[in-house]
């Protein structure tokens, strides 16, 4: 049901785009997110659905990085490779799936993955997660849904947090943090160190599969209220990532690889009220992502190489929600950004891109239907590389009755063709294939429905419902410019020439029979066919279920949780004959099961032990993910938690 | 993206990590440099030619398994095959004045092959697909792998005859060597009556 209009306006006013909620917010009862709408809105009142990774969630779930965490959520599908950890959703790629921290873009995709092992989660307040299409919001990139990362705020007057964990191949983190809150500034300060042995499901040869790696992160954020209707928030983050690995060519080459990432993240949001029903919030954010690769042959120096990846990204933004009677809250925005990239592999060396967009949104109580909800909402963003894309959708919240939530949206998404899609010059060496970028490449485009309900069947039984439908049209795949022949390598290339569908059922349900133990269950059957080669995308499981037990032991000041993923068989594809032509196959189905207990210690913390992939689930080549890791870990706090 | 400026001097502590080559010593063996030893055994020589130069031609006398070094290779007569990378030039036709022509032997039995075919013979040719690189006469020594990009040899072999009337048996061991160093070609010939 529909928040009264002075709370709502209380949120609106308390609360910017895509940041995380206050505690103000909290107290008033509702469970906020800010992605569904781009304003805070109460969960269960969102028009979009919206899925939520709480803070609690992500302490109780023993996950240290985003890929750990996001592995056994209901609907998601975290695939390792040597690009890292990369996340479809509903069927889609990686890279139509948007990833924002506190509502900015990350920087950083390798051939369109965003590695998720590389955002610690000590940071991190809540996650939301939105699927289906995102565009008319968030623009570019948000086909198959929208993954907002909400980073931590201080919520007492003096905190210090130090989390400490060691486990098995060399794993080790650590983060601590301190944060203050008075009635006018308030500020956190935290930083983390990681480290990792990697691991080696193939021992037999000199290569890794996953590489060891350190990495150290910090994080500040501040707020201030200038004035009754002014306030200024700021934060920044860094982070040192090394890896280092062994890779074996095709040729018989061991080659050592080294690589350093460091990233820079910086924003600054003024909000300022305009009377008592209006908000501007203004937004400007910079990142910088660095990547240097060092390729080390061993025995000979012919295919050593090492090239220096930069990215440069700065943004700038304008929000205006203003409440208008009782039933409209609009948001009109602008958004201009900018995007540089330097590479080696970039034809010329480097790429450019500008983007300007504004969108606009109105929620609206239908008068004459009770609990009626319409959302429509439009973005029209222009890029200097392929011109203007329209974004339009519509969503539709009724709350049939008090216990029966139904959700209906149609809209589009888009991805914007990446620098290297767009201008790769790449020779091999040895084999001397050539690919090369196709600057006149157009968008992916998407078209969705999503239909679902929600039933809160009793005070203790939770269900949900949705079906999806996904069209996606001038897909970009690689294609042969010219095909080998004697003495000839290949040349490759970039066209807009796939269409593919992805459809699907989601169901969940969550429970809570006795007071000590909470159950959660969801099972996901994707349906997926790529339409130029008549078969199933790659990689999709058609079935997949999560079960996710806790239980909490109160008078014993002991808690547990288990979660489990069961992944049904994968078409993938494969040359399995020596013949040099990809054929068809199956990766088998698969569990994985997490285990974690956790005794609270002398009312400041609590110390944990647990186990990641209990059932040591994997293989080297067709599911590449961490095997069995045994773990104890210590977290203290002063004063004493009054939360997770 | 004016933003930029204004922040790049506040990552000074953090987006100037080392150079990744600072700390790194890199290996340094004569293979990089050379071309392997040649190796006589009866009348079949073995050489391993360091190809690995994109834009250098290393020219080869099979006579000896000297490398040369012509001052004009087109109207040289002393080479009689030329390796950059994966690409095999004859000293014949558009690739220079020697006469060399080629005929492929189907299997990779260099011992057993004891006189030149009769028929089958080429020369290097001039670019007919107008992709600017010429009809290699041993343009199909290798098969290439589209999953792995990795070149094998294939399965034949191939009888070698210059203007002179001299003739070889000649066969592409390998593109890699030891380390995994592609264009290194590895090559075994033998002199065949003439034809």
């Amino acid at each position: 049901m529909p928040l009264p209009a002075p709370l709502l306006l209380g949120l609106i006013v308390a609360s910017g785009p895509a940041r995380a909620a206050t505690p103000e917010d909290e107290e008033a009862g509702a469970e906020l997110v800010v992605t569904a709408t781009r304003t805070a809105t109460a969960r269960a009142d969102a028009p979009v659905a919206v899925e939520l990774i709480t803070r609690e969630d992500i302490v109780a779930s023993g996950a240290e990085n985003l890929a750990d965490l996001l592995e056994g959520q209901p609907g998601l599908d975290v695939e390792r490779s040597y690009l890292g950890a990369a996340l479809r959703m509903q069927g889609m790629n990686p890279d139509q799936v948007l990833i924002l921290v506190d509502g900015e873009r990350v920087l950083g995709a390798k051939d369109g993955v965003i590695d998720l092992g590389r955002f610690p989660v000590e940071n991190i307040q809540q996650v939301e997660i939105v699927k289906g299409p995102g565009s008319a919001l968030y623009g570019a990139d948000a086909m198959g849904g929208v993954v907002n990362l909400i980073t931590r705020a201080p919520d007492e007057p003096l905190r210090a947090d130090l989390h400490l964990r060691g486990g098995a191949r060399g794993t080790a983190d650590a983060s601590a943090s301190v944060e203050a809150k008075g009635e006018r500034l308030s500020g956190q300060l935290l930083a983390g160190l990681h480290q990792s042995d990697g691991y080696d499901l193939t021992p037999q040869d000199e290569a890794t599969t996953a590489s060891a790696f350190q990495q150290w992160d910090v994080s500040g954020q501040g707020r201030a209220a200038l004035g009754p209707n002014l306030s200024l928030a700021a934060r920044g983050s860094g982070m040192r990532r090394n890896l280092q690995g062994v890779e074996v060519s095709g040729g018989g080459a061991v080659l050592d690889r080294l690589s350093t990432i460091e990233e820079l993240q910086l924003g600054l949001t003024p909000r300022l009220l305009l009377g008592a029903r209006s908000m501007l919030t203004l937004g400007a954010s910079g990142s910088l992502y660095r990547e240097q690769q060092l390729v080390d042959q061993r025995g000979a120096t012919a295919l050593d190489t090492y090239e220096d990846h930069q990215e440069r990204l700065g943004e700038l933004s304008a929000q205006l929600d203003r409440a208008t009677g009782e039933r409209h809250l609009l948001t009109v925005g602008a958004e201009a950004m900018g995007v540089s990239m330097e590479s080696p592999r970039l034809d010329g060396g480097a790429g450019a891109r500008g983007r300007a967009a504004l969108f606009v949104q109105d929620v609206w109580r239908v008068p004459g239907v009770s609990g009626l909800s319409v959302v429509p909402g439009a973005r029209l963003e222009l890029d200097s590389w392929y011109g203007f894309v329209p974004t339009p959708k519509l969503a539709l919240r009724w709350q049939a009755a008090p216990s029966l939530t139904v959700r209906v949206s149609a809209g589009t998404g888009y991805r914007a063709p990446s620098f290297k899609e767009l201008l790769l010059r790449f020779e091999n060496p040895g084999a001397g294939y050539v690919v090369q970028g196709t600057p006149t490449l157009r968008p992916e485009t998407s078209r969705s429905l999503q239909l679902g309900a929600e039933w809160a069947a009793s005070d203790t039984l939770w269900l949900s419902a949705n079906v999806f439908h996904n069209d996606l049209s001038d897909l970009i795949t690689i294609t042969t410019l010219k095909a080998a022949s004697a003495g000839q390598p290949a040349q490759y290339g970039y066209t807009n020439v796939a269409s593919a569908w992805t459809a699907g059922l989601e169901l969940a349900a969550q429970s809570q029979p006795a007071p000590w133990l909470d159950l959660k269950l969801s099972y996901t059957l994707t349906e997926s066919r790529d339409q130029s080669l008549q078969q199933p995308l790659e990689g999709r499981a058609r079935h997949r279920g999560t079960a996710q037990a806790g239980f909490d032991l109160q008078k014993l000041g002991v808690s547990a949780q288990a979660r489990a993923a069961l992944v049904g068989a994968r078409p993938l594809t494969g040359d399995t004959d020596g013949d040099g032509v990809p054929d068809a196959i199956e990766a088998p189905a698969y569990a994985a099961l997490d285990l974690r207990v956790e005794k609270q210690i002398w009312g400041r913390g609590a110390v944990a032990v647990g186990v990641d992939n209990l059932l040591n689930a994997g293989d080297p080549t067709l599911l590449t993910m961490p095997p069995r890791l045994v773990y104890c870990s210590i977290d203290l706090s002063h004063p004493r938690r009054t939360g997770a | 993206m004016r933003l930029l400026p204004t922040l790049i001097p506040l990552c000074l502590g953090l987006a100037c990590a080392p150079d990744l080559r600072e700390d790194r010593a890199t290996d340094s063996l004569p293979q990089d440099a050379d071309t392997g030893g040649l190796v006589t055994d009866g009348e079949t020589r073995s050489l391993t030619v360091n190809a690995t130069a994109v834009d250098v031609w290393v020219y080869l006398s099979l006579h000896d398994g000297a490398l040369l070094s012509p001052a004009d290779p087109l109207q040289d007569d002393t080479w009689q095959l030329a390796l950059q990378r994966y690409n095999l030039a004859v000293n014949g036709g558009v690739s220079g004045a020697g006469g060399v022509e080629v005929s492929p032997v189907e299997g990779r039995d260099l011992d057993g092959l004891s006189a030149a075919p009769a028929e089958g013979w080429r020369t290097d040719l001039a670019d007919a697909d107008g992709d600017g690189v010429p009809e290699y006469a041993l343009g199909d020594w290798y098969d290439y792998d589209a999953t792995t990009h990795v070149l094998s040899p294939a399965n034949r072999i191939y009888a070698l005859c210059d203007g002179a009337g001299a003739c070889f048996k000649l066969s592409i061991e390998g593109y890699y060597d030891d380390a995994g160093t592609p264009a290194m070609l590895s090559l075994r010939w033998a002199p065949l009556p003439p034809r």
